[in-house]
């Protein structure tokens, strides 16, 4: 076993060193981007998800493991959303990029999370999400951090190229500036206003442009509403004037379409991540996209 | 690659091992999808534990998850003798819907998110981990040692009722211990591989080898045969195709039974022209 798996390294090592790209290997479309976006063509960025795949239930499958057995670095999303990159990076082991190695890189590090559950955890909540709410993506404001950190990750990997990351790392940061300039511009006035939502993966795009969250579908994801949740949830919208409710990708429209029809709000599909949608095809035109939207919508 | 899928396959064997007999068993007694309804019991045990805040994956959850599963044996038992009104079959099935139900009412009240925790009670067959091939591959070989060396009372009680009556054994009891061993092999085979590769390893592999031969220990090496058959073709498939390891075994093994099922056909159609 062991053997095997020393003669796989020997054989794939010289690759890495002559091609002299590094291996980069991402859990989500949004990662992969920005990573792609700071390295340049010194790295080889490779994606284990697709934008239309459901982040929480991803099927893994072989090359995944592949790939990331010959990763320099492996981002993920972390605080638990991508707990399948974690079974993936360990069948693959790989310990540079395992947690507490050197190329491994969690995205959230730096973030600034929300729905951080308050006090002390209950034993209740066991493993599951006790880091809050993992959708970070959909605030651009978290672009640039996650830029940050690719930089970080990168320069720590490969000090010779640092100029050259840092000159990718501000041409993204600085077009990413603009378009949250512009964005915020557009969605001014949405602010303050309230807008339903499928459920709280859409929590940071409410928060990135001031929009107040009249209440979600699902208030637990996975789980269908009971009838008074729905009551309630129409009623606000009914008593609130809601124009939209925004909803993810991945969700099923047959309950946003009876709530729209029963209260005459619109429902609006938005991508919650790159490549989710067509039109999503980076970072950035995820959220131009996203806004442009969701405007036409209320208009 | 190849090391990447030595642990997979060795669990799969494994699965084939205990599976392919037990399902002999569950073909005999035409109760296909008891498999389903007690890894469902377990699963509610493990969430219910987890509702009281037992950690999952604690030794205390897998008790729980193992009690539930004993329960749902005792149920099935219990409601044997009353077989010619109320089918087995039908118990095994409500049972199921009950339980998956519940699992969800219990899921809608906790407090974190849903989906994680029904991921969390499934395994996958790519990433098993060594310790635990070898810790079911011991649960297994006790409960395989078990089954044969009580195997004349198992296969009288699994095939005849009234011969077991005449001969004075206690149905309802050997009928518990018979669930309760299969919900023990259940709740960890699902553990690792998930629900419908479970299925197919319990399932299929015993009924093609129906069709080839009569003696039981026959139709076992078939069995044998043929499981580790399709574990080998399945995982082929999944890295020459590049697709989920668990799904393309469970696809192998469907192909091949419908091969078989072809062949039988053909074969029947000829004997009945001759």
């Amino acid at each position: 076993m062991k053997k095997l798996f020393m003669l796989s390294l020997a054989l794939s090592l010289p690759f890495a060193v002559f091609a002299g790209q590094i291996n980069i290997v991402a859990s989500s479309t949004d990662i992969a981007d920005i990573m792609k976006a700071v390295a340049g063509d010194k790295a080889n960025v490779e994606c284990l998800m697709k934008g239309t795949q459901d982040p929480h239930s991803v099927e893994p499958r072989p090359s995944m493991v592949v790939k990331v057995r010959n990763a320099d670095i492996m981002a993920v999303v972390g605080m638990d959303l991508d707990m399948w990159a974690n079974s993936v990076i360990e069948a693959s082991r790989n310990s540079k990029v395992s947690k507490g190695g050197a190329g491994y890189l969690d995205m959230s590090e730096g973030i600034d999370k929300l729905d951080v559950p308050e006090g002390k955890i209950d034993a209740r909540l066991g493993d599951v999400h006790i880091y809050g709410n993992p959708h970070y993506q959909l605030d651009p404001k978290n672009g640039i951090i996650m830029a940050d950190e690719a930089l970080k990750k990168l320069v720590e990997f490969d000090p010779a190229d640092e100029k050259y990351f840092r000159a990718n790392h501000d041409a993204f940061v600085k077009k990413l500036g603009d378009g949250i300039g512009r964005w915020n511009k557009m969605m001014e006035p949405l602010k303050g206003k309230k807008l339903a939502a499928s459920h709280s993966c859409l929590l940071y795009f409410f928060n990135a442009f001031g929009i107040k969250q009249a209440g979600y579908i699902e208030s637990k994801p996975g789980i269908p509403p009971s009838p008074s949740e729905v009551i309630a949830l129409e009623k606000k919208i009914k008593d609130d004037g809601v124009k939209a409710v925004l909803v993810d990708q991945f969700f099923d429209m047959s309950e946003p379409e009876k709530i729209s029809a029963d209260t005459g709000a619109k429902t609006v599909v938005i991508s919650t991540c790159v490549d989710g949608l067509k039109g999503t095809e980076d970072y950035i035109k995820l959220f131009d996209y996203d806004v442009k939207t969701v405007l036409d919508a209320v208009k | 690659m190849f090391d990447l899928l030595l642990w997979p396959f060795i669990a799969c064997v494994v699965l084939t091992g205990i599976h392919a007999y037990l399902g002999m068993h569950v073909i005999k007694r035409g109760v296909i999808f008891v498999d389903l309804a007690l890894a469902q019991t377990a699963a509610l045990g493990t969430l219910a534990g987890f509702a009281f805040g037992i950690t999952m994956h604690s030794g205390a959850s897998y008790l729980i998850s193992l009690g539930f599963a004993l329960a749902g044996a005792l149920f099935f038992a219990w409601a044997r003798p009353l077989e010619k009104i109320v089918p087995q079959e039908a118990v095994i099935g409500i049972t199921y819907v009950f339980a998956a139900a519940a699992a969800v009412l219990i899921l809608s009240k906790a407090p974190s998110e849903a989906e994680h925790i029904k991921d969390m009670l499934v395994g996958n067959i790519l990433f098993v981990k060594p310790e635990e091939v070898l810790k079911t591959a011991v649960l297994y070989s006790a409960i395989g040692a078990f089954h044969f060396i009580f195997r004349k009372k198992f296969w009288l009680v699994t095939d005849d009722c009234d011969e077991a009556c005449r001969e004075k054994i206690n149905i309802p009891f050997w009928d518990f211990l018979f669930y309760a061993s299969f919900g023990a092999v259940v709740t960890s085979s699902v553990g690792i591989a998930g629900v419908l590769l479970v299925f197919s390893y319990l399932i299929i592999p015993a009924i093609c080898s129906t069709m080839l031969a009569k003696s039981l220990k026959n139709r076992l090496l078939i069995s044998w045969g043929l499981g580790i058959a399709c574990s080998l073709g399945g995982m082929a498939l999944s890295v020459y195709k590049d697709l989920p390891t668990g799904a393309s075994i469970v696809a192998v093994f469907g192909i091949m039974f419908a091969l078989f099922l072809a062949g039988k056909s053909i074969m029947m159609g000829r004997r009945t022209a001759e």
